[in-house]
């Protein structure tokens, strides 16, 4: 996907074609990872260290899946966030994740900010993910990982 | 498309698949919080760091996952 976006980048000025295309990139990404990780991670068996770190693996692949929400509602709804520019450039992707994680571990700076309705439910939508999952999911995999030591 | 479990694949797999989490876990967290600022600030060096931590992550993938098309996958976004 990468390569056919490159090539476009060379044909011609870069377009909001480009970034759907990096964005459906992400996602397919986030989900198939998300997909054998989660799989290695809950498969029958003792829970090791490197199992809670996959569990981690998992959180920060729900803000990478966030981030291609982000940028797919961004380029579908003109103004959707205030402060996040939607350019196809290098800065994108760094502001992009920057955005996702403050919105997943509920930090919220304020520089970027969802305005409209449907950015403001998935971010909320990704706040709850990212207080739940570790409260819930993630301390069950460490509570397991505990016990099977004594 | 799924790997065999008597190929060479397939025993990596039974040995490496914990250890190999934790291995992604690092490789991501280098990919977001490292190489993508330090591509936003212009450094074209990490362009190829990037891709070589993204082939890396991508043999991750296909050692833990024993499928080619999850592997191929991952080489579609990062290719």
């Amino acid at each position: 996907m990468n390569v056919f976006v490159i090539i476009l980048r060379l044909r011609g000025t870069p377009s909001a074609f480009d970034l759907h295309m990096v964005a459906a990139a992400w996602l397919v990404l986030s989900i198939t990872l998300g997909a054998v990780v989660g799989r290695a991670v809950f498969a029958p068996g003792a829970v090791t260290y490197h199992r809670i770190v996959g569990a981690v693996l998992l959180y920060l692949l729900i803000a990478l899946g966030f981030v291609a929400l982000f940028a797919f509602v961004g380029l579908l709804i003109p103004k959707a966030f205030s402060g996040l520019v939607l350019e196809d450039n290098a800065t994108f992707a760094s502001s992009a994740i920057y955005f996702s994680f403050v919105t997943l571990t509920t930090v919220g700076y304020g520089d970027i900010v969802p305005v409209h309705p449907i950015a403001r439910s998935l971010c909320n939508l990704e706040a709850i993910c990212g207080q739940l999952y570790p409260a819930t999911l993630l301390a069950r995999i460490v509570t397991l990982e505990v016990a099977s030591r004594h | 498309m799924t790997i065999g479990q008597g190929n060479l694949l397939g025993t990596l797999r039974e040995r490496y698949s914990d250890p190999l989490l934790t291995v992604l876990t690092a490789l991501l967290l280098f990919l977001m919080f490292v190489v993508a600022p330090l591509q936003a600030s212009g450094i074209v060096v990490f362009q190829a760091v990037g891709v070589f931590a993204a082939l890396a992550m991508m043999t991750g993938v296909l050692i833990l996952s024993g499928s080619a098309i999850a592997a191929l996958r991952c080489w579609l976004r990062f290719q």
